[in-house]
């Protein structure tokens, strides 16, 4: 009987032993980083905040929850420098560079991957952090909109080709025959360079040339 | 001469077949991934689970709560919807830091947390936003136990006391979560307290808080009580009392509550009950033999019984004597007692008598009284287990209930809490229960409030994919192959009629089939919406499971999940994570594998082999196989002895392998399974497969001593004796790491994985080819001794599997060892991430990514000179290596895996922001240019060098709250586009994914109405414009 229990027992002893130890133990320099967060917008109150909310130091070697009004506290930190982030899925919030020593601990904005040595971005301790933007997870996607139908170059293209198929006819017919002329050797003489690329302006151009030529050659029998 | 112009050939050929594929997916992977908003929830799906409660309280009503809350093993606390189980919040706490007690203090939630660091906290009761902390500098909890801290309320102002580290006593405003004051015991007590109790007082003192440890002896403890004041936290005296205890185990504390009860403390001593009266020295002894003889089912008693609380609030004096009874130790028994309050001595209530299993008890008073109930559960049988309500007023059980609870689903209860409350006129009960199998239960007179959570899914160890049948094989192949009765002697011509027939009877669906396309509606109809589903209907009971088949595009699969629990767990990827079938594998199964031998055929199910170590009658490991029909989680028997639906090894488990290679009969894949005699055992073991694996096992090599923490690596290959008769490991290659150094993480390439193009196109043209070697591994070893630097350091090797050479190595300084090192394998191409303290205190702190890419050549255009790959040849793939700032901690780890492997490739990373994040490939490019990209650098289309990137439209998740990754698998579809993820650990989230876009399938922002009144536009043109053409022609004829 004795025997299946003397493995719970010493499991006893040793943790009065370690409290023995842990009491005796000298205690390490170190300090506390303390602040408070707030949310974006119209009236931000910390409340809004999400309860997922984390502040991490190195990356998660620390984390502190934060409190309905937006607190949070590390109430141990050995000496040392250490990135703050926090944890949001509502907000993204800068990063900090802590430097926890035991008279004046300091604060620098810092981003990611720059130096540390840059000490220029200095923030006040404790810290009051506020987002540098919501967080946008989403791409917007676009609905189906009639306007957006008819944007499209194809639609304009052909929507422009309907159109001249019944304009054109009729400007042709009020134009008198010296303008006409004319009309026909700027079309002409900007057509010459075309030739390299078959693009879509030149095709459009040809086709348009095509029909005027046809409306003329109707008029002249006339 | 012949030879290089072939080689320049060769060249042109594959330059030109990667080049096609570089244009295709520059094309498609230019442009950001995202989601967008109306897509999240319905390709994604994910459960929140909790783990398995062992600490409960309800908020005390006497028209009963609507919320329940738990403390679960997950270090989670969350709050339950009392008749439904749906969660209503939960705030999942660091891994280092269980929950030691909760308690509904004010309509809120306080909660003692912590490991290494302590943390009282009050938890909002709508919402689990912290509403104070109190974290004390420098106080964790006793290193190595799980006692030390205790909270009491005190009954005059409703204040906390709250006992950390076995030392330190707080009292602190509820309120607010000020410190009132604070008593700390002598340092360098030999005492730890583990309970605090507001009681009775004794001589002028009222308000007497007493703190409850136990001394430190020889070979006993012995108890010490101190009393403070509870206004001021004076220390008013110390009682040394002469006792000799085991363990904390053997000890209670009870009564209490107010300063004028008084309150005891209950222990075991020998064979002895003993009773010390707080603030008095009275000691009052009862002999266990003596109460045998009131308690007639401890007649059979085996062992020395224990002590059971039975978490009665402050105030009340009784407790549970229990024992394991019965021949076979299959049954316990117990018996309720009291304390009588003048003489300080225990009183017998009743005894529970002998019942089969494990019993639990839990206790509650009835609603408005002080009147107390104790609930004791049971398993009764394979399939129930039995409720039992015992009444202490009335002295008799006023309720019993059967209620079905499987055996091998669910096993034996570990955890049970009651609830009393009125309703209308009567008394409702409602019960919450966890079992072995990790899920969480509520049972309540309304049937209708009766739920479970399938909270084993929080113990995910390893997850694996199996591909769905397609419906029409299974329906007219089945017929053809004979497998029904009907089919069997028929002709060739009569089965053509047949199948003909078959195809004449669908027709009459085709009618619908058309209107589905034609109707009208289904060209404007909006995007589907996301439908609610809680945890807790995934897992109802009851419902039909429909037959599943594949759908279209393959991304239906059933997901079959192992847990650290012992229950395996299958789920309809499809269907929002339904529950299919789950099995629990009772008595300490640890499941090491999980293996689908036998994909969905033609007539044959598909079969799923669970390899499983445990432990036999005599305390032998065994190595334990089951097959099961992964459809429906049957065990699959064969008609052939040889695939039996479970066999074992006599011998621990040390790998199972899967052999490319399928037995003749079953048509299932053959396994090796390795055991630590370093013996091997084919599965399944025949004639001919132990041939087969004869002739082939010259070519088998594998890696073991491959653990997270030894020192040393070991390389294995099999031998086999001239019959087959017997076959063996034996060790080919060793290779240790220097002085310090362990492994930290390791990691291969996939099996599964497909090479789509074998070389890299350069902005020149030029090609790059990659290095093939199936057989290298990642290994990533850390050393706690500082080599320059002034933090740990880390060393990466590249290690050929075959021979044990190292292809590759290099070193990090400055490296944390508190967070993560992880570590991914794909293709030609590695990547790792590690924290980084810094070279000097200047330098910058943060995650590294390194993406290394291995290639035959340095020089473009230069392969190996030789068609196959041979591991034994000298020579080393060219290695580039970069390493990126990474502005994520990441948790887990995972590569997208698509059918031919012609998509892009998007690294996973479970983050612990609790967020799943997929970074393209590109990204994590060592060929990023540093500098201003050249001409042929921008002609590849490389990206300068910069940070990963931070956006967090990389989220697969988007916002939610994917807690606790621990792992993220991939599987491939019908679609290459396309990949299945599954980030499971704490939470299950299973999104599908296309890291080059869907470049097969329409897009989602395809807008079929567009292109059907781009058609209907066009239509209507011709018609206005065709009269006008033809009188035109008509005038041109004319004129």
């Amino acid at each position: 009987m004795k025997s299946i229990l003397s493995p719970r027992r010493i499991v006893t002893y040793v943790a009065a032993l370690a409290t023995l130890i842990s009491l005796l133990a000298p205690t390490v320099s170190a300090g506390q980083i303390s602040g408070t967060i707030n949310g974006q917008g119209e009236n931000p109150h910390p409340r809004d905040l999400s309860s997922r909310t984390r502040v991490t130091l190195n990356g998660g070697k620390y984390t502190a929850m934060i409190t309905k009004d937006g607190k949070f506290i590390f109430a141990d930190v050995p000496q040392g420098s250490y990135l703050l982030e926090v944890q949001s899925p509502q907000y993204v919030y800068p990063t900090v560079r802590v430097v926890v020593t035991e008279k004046d601990p300091r604060a620098y904005l810092v981003s990611y991957g720059a130096d540390w040595s840059n000490d220029n971005n200095i923030v006040q301790l404790p810290l009051a952090l506020t987002p540098r933007a919501a967080t946008e997870y989403f791409i917007a996607r676009e609905g189906f909109k009639l306007q957006h139908l008819f944007a499209n170059p194809m639609m304009l293209m052909m929507g422009f080709s309907v159109v001249m198929l019944f304009i054109m006819p009729k400007l042709m017919a009020n134009m008198d025959p010296e303008a006409m002329e004319e009309i026909q050797g700027m079309q002409e003489s900007t057509q010459m360079p075309a030739f390299e690329m078959p693009d879509i302006a030149a095709t459009l151009a040809k086709f348009s040339t095509g029909n005027s030529g046809a409306a003329g050659s109707a008029k002249k029998k006339q | 001469m012949a030879s290089s112009s072939s080689m320049g050939t060769l060249h042109k050929a594959t330059f030109w077949t990667v080049a096609l594929w570089a244009i295709v997916l520059a094309f498609v992977a230019n442009t950001a991934l995202a989601l967008d908003e109306s897509q999240a929830g319905i390709i994604d799906w994910h459960h929140k689970w909790i783990g398995t409660p062992f600490l409960s309280t309800v908020p005390r009503t006497v028209r009963g709560s609507n919320t329940v809350y738990v403390a679960t093993e997950k270090n989670t606390v969350a709050a339950l919807r009392a008749k439904s189980g749906e969660l209503i919040w939960r705030q999942v706490l660091r891994e280092n830091e269980p929950v030691h007690h909760i308690r509904a203090v004010a309509g809120h939630l306080l909660t003692l947390t912590g490991s290494a660091e302590f943390h009282a906290r009050l938890l909002d009761s709508k919402t689990g936003q912290v509403l104070w902390e109190l974290s004390p500098a420098g106080e964790g909890i006793v290193p190595g136990t799980n006692f030390g801290q205790a909270l009491t309320v005190t009954s005059e102002d409703s204040n906390l006391i709250i006992l950390n580290e076995g030392a330190h006593v707080r009292k602190v405003n509820a309120k607010v979560g000020t410190e009132i004051w604070h008593w700390r015991a002598q340092e360098g007590s030999p005492t730890t307290f583990h309970s605090v109790l507001e009681a009775q007082g004794f001589g002028d003192h009222q308000d007497v808080i007493y703190v409850i440890g136990l001394q430190r002896g020889i070979s006993t403890f012995s108890f010490e009580v101190v009393a403070l004041d509870s206004t001021t936290g004076k220390e008013i005296k110390t009682f040394n009392i002469k006792s000799s205890v085991e363990s904390f185990e053997d000890t209670l504390t009870v009564g209490g509550g107010s300063n004028g009860k008084p309150g005891y403390a209950v222990w075991l001593e020998e064979d002895l009950v003993k009773i010390l009266t707080l603030g008095t020295d009275r000691v009052t002894e009862s002999a266990l033999g003596d109460i045998v003889t009131v308690v007639t089912s401890f007649e059979e008693l085996v062992a020395r019984p224990q002590l059971v609380s039975v978490g009665l609030p402050e105030g009340h004096n009784m407790f549970i004597i229990s024992g394991t009874v019965g021949q076979y130790n299959d049954a316990q028994s117990g018996g309720l007692f009291d304390i009588d309050v003048a003489s300080g001595e225990a009183v017998v209530i009743t005894d529970f008598g002998e019942r089969t299993g494990f019993s639990v008890y839990s206790a509650t008073t009835k609603p408005g009284t002080e009147d107390v109930v104790i609930l004791r559960s049971f398993r009764d049988d394979t399939d129930t287990g039995a409720l039992e309500l015992f009444d202490v007023t009335e002295r008799n059980v006023t309720f019993e209930k059967i209620i079905p609870l499987e055996f091998d689903k669910f096993s034996h209860f570990t955890f049970t809490a009651v609830e009393l409350f009125s309703r209308g006129q009567g008394v409702q009960l409602r019960i919450y229960f966890s079992t072995m199998d990790g899920s969480f239960h509520s049972y309540s007179d309304i049937e209708s409030e009766c739920w479970y959570r399938e909270e084993s899914l929080a113990y995910t160890k390893d997850v694996e994919f199996v591909d769905l049948p397609e419906r029409k094989l299974w329906t007219q192949d089945a017929n053809e192959v004979g497998q029904t009765e009907g089919a069997k002697n028929l002709t060739i011509v009569e089965r053509y009629i047949e199948r003909l027939a078959l195809h004449i009877g669908q027709l009459k669906g085709l009618p619908a089939f058309v209107l589905s396309y034609a109707n009208p509606s289904s060209l404007f109809t909006k995007a589907p919406v996301a439908i609610e589903y809680s945890e807790v209907q995934i897992g109802a009971r009851n419902k039909t499971v429909q037959p599943l088949y594949r759908d279209q595009f393959g991304i239906r699969k059933i997901l079959v999940f192992s847990t650290e629990k012992g229950k395996v767990v299958a789920l309809d990827s499809g269907n929002k994570g339904q529950i299919l079938w789950s099995h629990y594998y009772p008595w300490g199964h640890d499941i090491k594998n999980l293996i689908v031998v036998r994909h969905a055929n033609v007539r044959l199910p598909p079969i799923i082999v669970i390899v499983a170590e445990t432990t036999d009658g005599g305390g032998n490991k065994v190595i334990r196989t089951y097959r099961l029909n992964a459809l429906t989680g049957e065990d699959y028997e064969s008609e052939n002895y040889l695939f039996p639906a479970s066999s074992w090894v006599p011998s621990g488990h040390v790998a199972t392998v899967k052999l490319p290679l399928e037995d003749p009969d079953e048509k299932t894949q053959v396994l090796v399974l390795l055991d630590q005699r370093m013996g091997i055992t084919l599965y399944p073991n025949t004639e001919s497969v132990r041939e087969t694996f004869k002739t082939m096992s010259d070519d088998i090599y594998f890696m073991l001593e491959n653990k997270i923490g030894s020192k040393e690596l070991k390389g294995y290959k099999p031998i086999v004796t001239a019959d087959a008769g017997l076959m063996g490991a034996e060790p080919t290659w060793t290779l240790p790491f220097p002085e310090g150094e362990e492994i930290a993480t390791l990691t291969e390439r996939p099996s599964y994985e497909v090479l789509a193009s074998l070389g890299r196109v350069l902005g020149d043209r030029g090609v790059l080819y990659k290095y093939q070697n199936p057989n290298f591994a990642t290994v990533v070893t850390v050393n706690k001794t500082p080599k320059q630097g002034t933090a740990p350091y880390m060393t990466v090797y590249l290690i050929d599997v075959v021979k044990g050479s190292i292809l590759y190595q290099a070193t990090h300084e400055n490296v944390g060892l508190h967070q993560h090192i992880l570590a991914a394998q794909y293709e030609n191409n590695v990547v790792y991430t590690f924290w980084s303290e810094g070279d000097t205190s200047s330098s910058a702190k943060g995650y590294q990514a390194v993406a290394l890419e291995l290639y035959e050549s340095k020089s473009r255009n230069e392969r190996t000179e030789s068609d196959t790959f041979s591991s034994f040849t000298a020579e080393r793939p060219y290695v580039m290596a970069q390493s990126f700032p990474f502005s994520h901690a990441a948790g887990a780890i995972g590569v997208t895996s698509t059918k031919a492997g012609i998509s892009s490739k998007d690294i996973l990373f479970g983050l612990s922001r609790r967020s799943v994040l997929a970074i393209n490939k590109r990204y994590l490019d060592p060929r990023r240019p540093m500098g201003t990209p050249t001409a042929s650098e921008k002609e590849e289309m490389l990206y300068p060098y910069g940070a990963l990137p931070e956006d967090p439209r990389l989220f697969l998740s988007y916002d939610l709250e994917v807690a606790g990754t621990k792992r993220i698998a991939t599987a491939p579809t019908l679609l290459e586009s396309t990949t299945v993820v599954v980030a499971h650990g704490q939470d299950v989230f299973v999104t599908r994914h296309a890291p080059s876009k869907t470049f097969d399938i329409l897009n989602e922002d395809f807008s079929k109405s567009q292109l059907m009144l781009t058609i209907v536009v066009l239509g209507a043109v011709l018609f206005v414009t065709a009269p006008m053409v033809k009188n035109r022609m008509l005038k041109e004829l004319w004129y």
